[in-house]
């Protein structure tokens, strides 16, 4: 029987010197849900995110990942490419996209990530690799129409307007098979009609390809809609857990984005 | 065994005062300064040219052999800081101003290693020359067991002085200041004012003047040729690895280590062309183990 | 504003630039001129400059200054080029004009295309006194290899023309064209015509006594083995281009022939050309400069396209690249029996190449895994001690390798297994040009396999470590790894380089495998374009014919250890003005372009994610 939690995240503590990231942080995200992480400014939303792919390793408590095989592996002290081979995606706050390799190309060494030709099998053009080009050809284009940018085809990625940046960045993501796609504030600087888009296309990722997504996000109207639980984090800790509305009501949530100036507003415009 | 200690002692001074550029670059820069060998073999030239022009005979007195020396040592550092200033001007800047990545910084550095070296090589000839006896052999201390002379004393004390200045440049005056600061973070520090050009300029002409006052060590040790400055550099940059590259501290006590540590074995093994390879094998097993150094990286923090 | 004269003045930074240019002509006076002496520090710098020597480069130093002054001019709009209209390159303006040609224009350019041809046969050709007479001329066409130009030049040309056209002015072929045998035979036909046109054995001129299947070996045409090899080879390309055509789907195939900045049929046409001068021309080339080519050029080629691999492909900076071109040498020299010590069993040195390959590969792995985790220059320091251990090893471990005074004598490489007698000094062609061949049946297939490396999966995780090695650890490709791999790929090809040139030179010095190799070998591929193997091997061949012609000229004054100044001023002007090489690939150029202006780095020089280091 496979174990009902994607992520199981008990009591992480994060230090760099004496500054404490994360401290005691309990999370568990259910497979198959759309999650988000809430939080001010500098509440260590992208240090969990970073601990949860191997990029930093937390001193004290657990992560670990459950895959859909049954396998639980913890997490903590991976190198983030072996992370990313257990099934887990992720895409940054700033989109770091292979920008001198064209959109197609980008979503093509995502996938390839999983393969299995070595260079002497491609120096050799081995049956093998010849199946697995076709293959990496093939879900490339299935991606890039799953996105909605198979007419950028060849598009160098640094020619891409914003809003295909975050996507082609979550289609690349997408080519590694993951089981949990981690998204760093995708929504980042998008105008509100691909604001739309992008939660569409992250319903459709959720529903489609079956991918628990795992959501940063600033954009309090996107993350209500879009997310099923959600969690807030506050100077390093967990504050309040629940559905949108029992976030939305919430007197310590409320307290905590008091000052900053989106969230009133934010949090008070998404029941419209 | 107490000569080879004395060596490596000795050695290591030329060494740190040669891993103090490298670490001073590195510091800023994030770079390691390829072209600093030729700052070596500048220096000893600069020097060299200056004992040749103004030490007529051998048998000079000893207040105008002490005179001479003084000035060949600030030839020497004037000529290296010079050449180490021009590299940066010619092989660094233009790359700064287009915001370069960083293999192509290096490989100018590399370019401009090759010409100053066969630029050397073709207007002062390719052949060894030995540099006047600046310092005489003749004087000698019995110092535990072995025999220390003039030159080796000359060296201690130059070397204490020169780091006890740059210590004190980087520590305390306003050029410190703003060298610490680029080395922090050298965008915040053109916010705050500083030149970072210019602060860049100063670095590598401090560690150039080090750098060709060890060049003339290295020659009036032996002999003064183009291609001198290659492997003791390499094994400068050992020492500034060893010590932790972009700390000062580390720079001269790696220097020293490093210097005892080829040198050393050398009394069991009995063949001197092993030292280089020591000294390589030390700096795989210093990246292996503890690619940090003893004394951590970081010129920001360091001082 | 545009109607305003431009006016003509001078402020600070134009002079600056005037200056730099001056002083640079200066320096490049001073450079090529005597070599001095230590006893008179500015002897030799004084006598380039107040001689009659200077002249000439003040004079290029003014027309560089004034050059770029008025670029600079230009480019910051202070004055205005005549035309207002945005530029267009030349290339599209006359691919448009071909694009849409009338017959009498064909004619004309099929006379121009014929007239190329000529020349370029004739300049390749055999040394004359007077090269461009119009007797020599017409006497080209005489050869068989003429007709090679012929067909290459028009077939640029075309492919060219159909790159701009559009379907209108598209001619029809008549159906049978594109069917698959005639393809398939037209394809073996070539290659047959290849071979008549570039076969290195045959006599000059075009006769029809060399159809014969016996006889001279200069006359039998028709019993030569290379005759079949290259109609076969050509059946093969055949064959398997329309077996490509056939499987891949079409929009996948479009795909990967947008990738590449020039059409297939482009490419195809320049390789073509390539690889007939390759054949064709060191044969007639005088002595010195088959010396040249044989010697210094096609070795060059060689290191350049493995360090490609490291430099181009990886990103990263091998200093100590010639340490594996000594240790494939010197495993070539213990396997023939030439050490002091001695093998367990004695092999010919071709067979040698697996164990080079073998031992080089092992050593790569071994020095870069602890470096390669590491900050990327420490890589190029670590490599660059190697190196330099390996010389003083190779000095100085007498009973070893023989130390400075060389090794014993490696035989000369002989093959015979049947249908191919190969020896190197041997049969029909001097010893030079035997090896040149050899080289060239090497490094051909070579050529191949990184190409399609490349161009494969491998060469993709490269691309991506270049650019994002973070983005590449979250898709799960390890840094570590793929460094490695191109560490060690790079240190192999450079043994093969070893064992090659340790059969050609018969005695091996530790001089040959000095610290300077490893530079020149990095000039060349970066000046070439790094990451384009094209690129790479036109800067082989560039430096190496600049390396020659300063050794023809006696205007400088100039001694062979001398080229390293002008290959490290090279560097340096390289990587200000040209990073990205004189054919670049279009991959590299732009993440150089993107790195400048912010986006990613154009290196693996950062410390990976999965390394020890933090």
């Amino acid at each position: 029987m496979t174990n009902d939690l994607i992520f199981d995240v008990a009591n992480v503590t994060l230090r760099f010197g004496g500054v404490t990231s994360l401290s005691g942080v309990n999370l568990q995200h259910r497979r198959g849900e759309i999650l988000a992480v809430i939080g001010p400014n500098g509440a260590g939303k992208t240090s969990l995110f970073n601990s949860l792919t191997g990029v930093y390793s937390p001193q004290e408590g657990s992560i670990t990942f459950n895959s859909a095989s049954g396998a639980s592996t913890s997490v903590i002290g991976v190198p983030p490419h072996k992370v990313a081979r257990l099934g887990i995606g992720r895409t940054f706050q700033a989109s770091r996209l292979f920008n001198a390799l064209s959109t197609f190309e980008n979503i093509k060494v995502g996938v390839e990530a999983r393969q299995k030709t070595g260079p002497i099998g491609a120096m050799l053009t081995l049956p093998r690799t010849r199946r697995e080009e076709q293959h990496s050809d093939e879900k490339a284009l299935e991606l890039l129409e799953f996105v909605g940018l198979a007419h950028r085809l060849n598009t160098p990625a640094d020619s891409l307007p914003y809003g295909d940046r975050r996507r082609l960045e979550i289609a690349r993501a997408l080519g590694t098979n993951p089981e949990v796609l981690l998204l760093d504030e995708p929504a980042a600087g998008t105008n509100p009609s691909e604001k739309l888009q992008l939660a569409e296309l992250i319903r459709k990722i959720a529903r489609e390809k079956a991918v628990s997504v795992l959501l940063i996000e600033h954009d309090m109207r996107l993350v209500m809609s879009l997310a099923e639980r959600l969690y807030v984090l506050n100077f390093g800790s967990v504050i309040a857990e629940g559905t949108p509305d029992e976030i939305r009501s919430n007197n310590k949530v409320i307290d905590a984005y008091l000052g900053s100036s989106d969230a009133g507003s934010a949090l008070g415009s998404s029941d419209a | 065994m107490s000569n080879y200690i004395a060596a490596g002692l000795f050695a290591g001074l030329i060494y740190s005062m040669v891993a103090l550029g490298y670490t001073l670059v590195y510091g800023v820069l994030r770079l390691i300064n390829f072209a600093h060998s030729e700052v070596l073999m500048s220096g000893a030239f600069g020097g060299y040219f200056f004992l040749h022009a103004f030490m007529k005979s051998n048998i000079a007195s000893t207040p105008t052999r002490f005179i001479l020396l003084f000035g060949a040592i600030v030839a020497s550092g004037l000529v290296g800081a010079i050449v180490a200033f021009a590299v940066e001007r010619f092989a660094y800047r233009p790359l700064r101003r287009r915001n370069a990545p960083k293999l192509t910084y290096l490989i100018s550095a590399i370019g401009a290693s090759y010409f100053l070296l066969n630029f050397a090589g073709k207007e002062w000839g390719r052949n060894p020359i030995e540099p006047p006896p600046v310092i005489s052999a003749a004087v000698q201390w019995q110092v535990f067991g072995t025999h220390v002379n003039l030159y080796d004393l000359v060296l201690l004390m130059v070397t204490l002085v020169l780091f006890g200045i740059v210590n004190w440049i980087v520590v305390k005056s306003k050029m410190g200041r703003s060298i610490r600061a680029v080395a922090q973070d050298s965008e915040t520090a053109t916010l705050m004012g500083v030149n970072v050009n210019s602060t860049i300029a100063q670095t590598f002409a401090i560690g150039g003047f080090m750098g060709g006052i060890a060049g003339l060590f290295i020659g009036l040790a032996g002999i003064v040729d183009y291609n001198m400055g290659f492997t003791p550099a390499l094994l400068a940059f050992t020492a500034a690895v060893l010590g932790g590259i972009g700390n000062i501290r580390g720079a001269m006590v790696g220097g020293v280590v490093l210097g005892l540590c080829m040198n050393v074995p050398l009394y069991w093994l009995q063949q001197p062309y092993y030292a280089p390879v020591i000294g390589f094998s030390i700096l795989v097993l210093v990246l292996l183990v503890r690619p940090t150094g003893l004394f951590g990286e970081s010129l920001g923090r360091s001082a | 504003m545009s109607s305003r004269e431009p006016r003509f003045s001078l402020n600070k930074e134009d002079v600056r630039l005037g200056a730099t240019c001056f002083a640079g002509a200066l320096l490049l006076a001073v450079m090529t001129g005597p070599a001095g002496t230590p006893e008179q520090p500015l002897g030799a710098a004084k006598q380039a400059i107040f001689s009659s020597h200077v002249f000439g480069f003040l004079v290029f130093g003014a027309l560089l200054a004034s050059l770029s002054v008025f670029r600079r001019k230009v480019r910051m709009g202070e004055w205005h080029s005549r035309r207002e209209t945005p530029r267009r390159s030349m290339r599209s303006v006359l691919g448009m004009r071909l694009a849409t040609m009338g017959a009498s224009w064909w004619l004309l350019a099929f006379v121009i295309a014929v007239l190329i041809a000529l020349l370029l046969a004739d300049y390749t050709g055999p040394y004359v006194a007077n090269k461009f007479s119009v007797a020599q001329l017409m006497g080209q066409f005489h050869n068989t290899r003429t007709y090679g130009y012929i067909v290459f030049v028009l077939w640029i040309v075309n492919s060219w023309r159909l790159r701009f056209s559009t379907r209108e002015h598209r001619v029809h072929l008549p159906a049978f064209v594109k069917s698959v045998w005639f393809r398939v035979v037209a394809s073996a036909l070539a290659g047959f015509g290849f071979a008549l046109c570039a076969d290195p054995w045959l006599p000059e001129r075009f006769s029809f006594s060399y159809f014969t299947f016996s006889g001279p070996s200069t006359h039998a045409f028709l019993s030569h083995l290379p005759t079949w090899l290259w109609s076969l080879g050509g059946l093969f390309l055949g064959a398997r281009a329309v077996l490509a055509d056939r499987k891949t789907s079409t929009k996948t195939n479009r795909l990967r022939a947008r990738q590449f900045g020039v059409s297939t049929n482009t490419r195809f046409a320049l390789y073509g050309v390539a690889l007939f001068v390759a054949f064709e021309a060191p044969k007639f080339m005088s002595p010195f400069w088959q010396l040249a080519i044989f010697q210094q050029i096609g070795i060059f080629c060689f290191l350049a396209i493995g360090l490609n691999i490291v430099v181009g492909f990886a990103g990263l900076l091998d200093l100590g690249y010639v340490a594996f071109y000594a240790l494939g040498a010197y495993v070539c020299a213990y396997f023939s029996g030439a050490l002091p010590i001695h093998p367990p069993f004695i092999l010919s040195p071709f067979l040698s190449i697996p164990f080079a390959i073998l031992v080089c590969m092992l050593s790569g792995v071994l020095l870069g895994l602890p470096t390669l985790r590491l900050r990327g220059d420490y890589l190029a320091i670590v490599t660059l001690g190697f190196g330099e251990i390996i010389y003083v090893l190779a000095t100085n471990l007498q009973s070893v390798t023989g130390g400075a005074n060389g090794t014993g004598i490696i035989p000369s490489f002989t093959m015979n297994v049947p249908g191919i007698h190969f020896a190197l000094n041997g049969q029909a062609l001097s010893g030079d040009l035997n090896f040149y061949y050899l080289l060239l049946v090497i490094m051909i297939p070579v050529l191949l396999l990184f190409t399609s490396l490349n161009n494969s999966r491998v060469g993709r995780s490269w691309a991506a470590i270049r650019e994002d090695e973070v983005a590449a650890a979250s898709l799960g490709i390890s840094g570590l790894k793929y460094k490695v791999m191109a560490f060690a790929i790079g240190a192999s090809t450079s043994g093969v380089a070893g064992v090659l040139i340790s059969v050609k030179s018969g005695v091996l010095f530790p001089s040959n495998f000095a610290l300077q190799v490893s530079i020149t070998v990095l000039v060349l591929v970066i000046f070439g374009g790094m990451g384009s193997i094209t690129g790479v091997l036109i800067g082989s061949a560039v430096i190496g014919w600049i390396l020659q012609f300063l050794l023809f000229h006696s205007f400088i004054d100039y001694q062979d250890a001398d080229k390293y100044m002008y290959i490290g001023a090279m560097l340096i002007l390289a990587m200000i003005f040209r990073p990205q090489g004189l054919w670049p690939s279009k991959r590299r150029e732009r993440e150089f372009h993107d790195a400048e202006g912010g986006l990613g780095s154009a290196d693996a020089m950062s410390a990976p994610s999965d390394g020890s280091a933090a």
